[in-house]
């Protein structure tokens, strides 16, 4: 019995380990994959991806647009109260045009302030989704932009938090059926958001989950769902109808506010292109940032190698993020195919400030 | 999603044309001969982490499915492995945290029966459930490393690489796990059955 391979621990480990799963023999699914992976590139779920012309410009167009609406509430300050639709800041781009389905369900949902959803018969909506994504300081919040099918604008913020990111290089920790639904009571920034959980299994915080990811995930609620309403309403986690006294461990028995958002986004966040989107000729990314200098570099790779380069410059920096533009980027030179498009925040060499942090999409020149 | 079953019956020789979209080079077969070589691998890979397997079948089903769109990855066999690990880790990750919540109602519901069953299970059996019992008690990070070192042989700078964080948190995170895990495999760790 006594065997002297104990003196060498990392071997009898590895034995150990792959002996566990010596056993396991799953299921061949090469066909499964193949079915999916044909269907995926015109899959209802994301359809527009691999579409040509018209649509892939309808869409864009319709997100940009969506995108300034959510950068001029990201620009409000997080305690004045920013009426949605109306920028009290000067230097903002005329853009202010929202898409009807923006401006126009926020005051649905605030008509409704008791019960549940609307008899409003679902629609398309685009929405800010947040998500977690890793960074060099632990998880953060990127933001999306997520198309779902909703009664109202709110209903969608809580639809996209419980469906998986279009970029994989993010998650969510909502499983579908975590939230029964949410409310708006009041309006604007003095409103309450009330959002329901279905059941009290995400009171405490599950072993194996960091504080901070907990802490990040209650706040990817609150932007998620600030972001629909288009205002920065206190969001209030309820069970039964009632306030719940804590979610994954993090104390909710008062509506919570937004957490600045250098302490919970990640400091670059990527809006245009979108995750799979197809370019051609000249295209302008976007995004916001929060980037020394407010310098936002950016890099266009095939693989690893770097094929484009340059940098865009944020409306501001410091305090919180900014909106950021490119300018046009030419991409004729390239060879059709798949790329990566990323931007950063800018690494100081005296490694004062914020670590560089890295968003990135999969694009398609063609 | 799943129709035209058995459409897709070619076998995974060359089959020039069947995705004419990329300048001819076939996304397909590349991903035919990756499933060859690491499906079985990731899937026990997986199992290490989520303890379960149609679980763990279905997110290296997602990972392959996920790399298949990637075909900057897929040109190059070692990109694609380095992007299939990621993302089965990745999604392992996620998948137990939807599955701790599920997990915790039904312990509510019944009692965990975390006993072995009258039908005494060979030695062996229970070596493999007490290791993989074991590698749950660990927090994500540190059974993540293990996994990767202890069962995919990676180095600690490929480990790295895999979870996004420093060489040094890899160090400390197998230390401590490994550790931990002899600790909870007192009676497992000189049985050689």
């Amino acid at each position: 019995m006594t065997d002297p391979r104990h003196s060498d621990p990392d071997a009898r480990l590895a034995e150990l380990l792959s002996d566990a799963v010596s056993d396991v023999e799953p299921r061949d699914s090469l066909d499964t994959i193949r079915d999916r992976t044909k269907v995926t590139r015109m899959s209802s779920r994301r359809p527009w991806i691999y579409a040509v012309g018209g649509a892939v410009v309808a869409t864009a167009a319709v997100v940009t647009a969506i995108a300034f609406a959510g950068d001029r509430l990201g620009l409000a300050s997080t305690d004045e109260p920013a009426p949605a639709g109306q920028s009290s800041r000067g230097s903002e781009p005329s853009r202010a045009a929202d898409p009807s389905e923006s401006t126009d369900s926020a005051p649905d949902a605030s008509d409704a302030p008791s019960d549940a959803p609307s008899e409003t018969p679902a629609q398309s909506r685009t929405v800010a989704a947040y998500y977690l994504g890793d960074t060099p300081q632990g998880p953060r919040l990127y933001r999306e932009f997520a198309r779902v099918d909703a009664a109202d604008a709110l209903a969608a913020g809580v639809a996209v938090l419980q469906q998986d990111p279009a970029d994989p290089d993010y998650e969510t920790p909502w499983a579908a059926g975590s939230f029964s639904g949410a409310t708006l009571e009041g309006s604007g920034a003095d409103g309450i958001i009330k959002v329901a959980l279905a059941d009290e299994s995400l009171h405490d915080r599950p072993s194996g989950m960091s504080e901070e990811y907990a802490q990040e995930a209650v706040q990817q609620v609150v932007y998620t769902l600030q972001g629909a309403v288009q205002a920065r309403a206190a969001v209030q986690f309820t069970l039964n109808g009632n306030p719940i006294d804590q979610v994954l461990g993090v104390p909710t028995s008062e509506p919570l506010a937004n957490a600045p958002q250098n302490d919970v986004l990640a400091l670059v966040s990527i809006t245009a292109p979108e995750e799979g989107a197809g370019v051609s000729g000249r295209f302008t990314a976007s995004g916001v940032a929060n980037s020394n200098e407010a310098n936002v570099p950016w890099q266009i790779k095939r693989g690893d190698e770097v094929v484009l380069s340059g940098f865009s410059t944020a409306e501001g920096w410091i305090d919180k993020l900014y909106p950021w533009q490119s300018e046009p980027i030419d991409v004729s030179g390239l060879a059709s195919g798949e790329y990566t498009f990323v931007a950063m925040t800018d690494d100081p060499s005296g490694g004062e400030g914020f670590g560089p942090m890295v968003d990135t999409r999969t694009i398609a020149v063609r | 999603m799943g129709r035209v079953p058995g459409a897709q019956m070619t076998p995974p020789s060359e089959v020039p044309d069947r995705s004419p979209d990329r300048a001819g080079w076939d996304a397909d077969t590349a991903l035919e001969r990756l499933y060859a070589a690491h499906w079985r691998r990731l899937v026990r890979l997986s199992v290490l982490l989520v303890h379960d397997v149609g679980t763990a079948e279905e997110i290296v089903q997602d990972a392959f499915v996920a790399v298949h769109a990637r075909s900057s990855k897929l040109r190059d066999p070692d990109l694609a492995l380095a992007y299939l690990r990621q993302a089965v880790v990745n999604r392992s990750r996620s998948a137990l945290r939807h599955r701790a919540v599920v997990r915790r109602q039904a312990a509510r519901e019944a009692p965990p029966p975390t006993a072995p069953a009258s039908d005494e299970p060979s030695l062996a059996a229970a070596r493999r459930e007490a290791v993989l019992r074991a590698l749950r008690e660990l927090p994500i990070r540190q059974r993540e490393v293990l996994a990767l070192r202890y069962y995919l042989d990676l180095s600690e700078a490929e480990i790295a690489e895999t979870l996004g964080i420093s060489r040094g948190a890899v160090k400390s995170h197998a230390s401590r796990g490994s550790a931990t895990l002899r600790t909870l495999l007192d009676v497992h760790w000189e049985d050689r059955s």
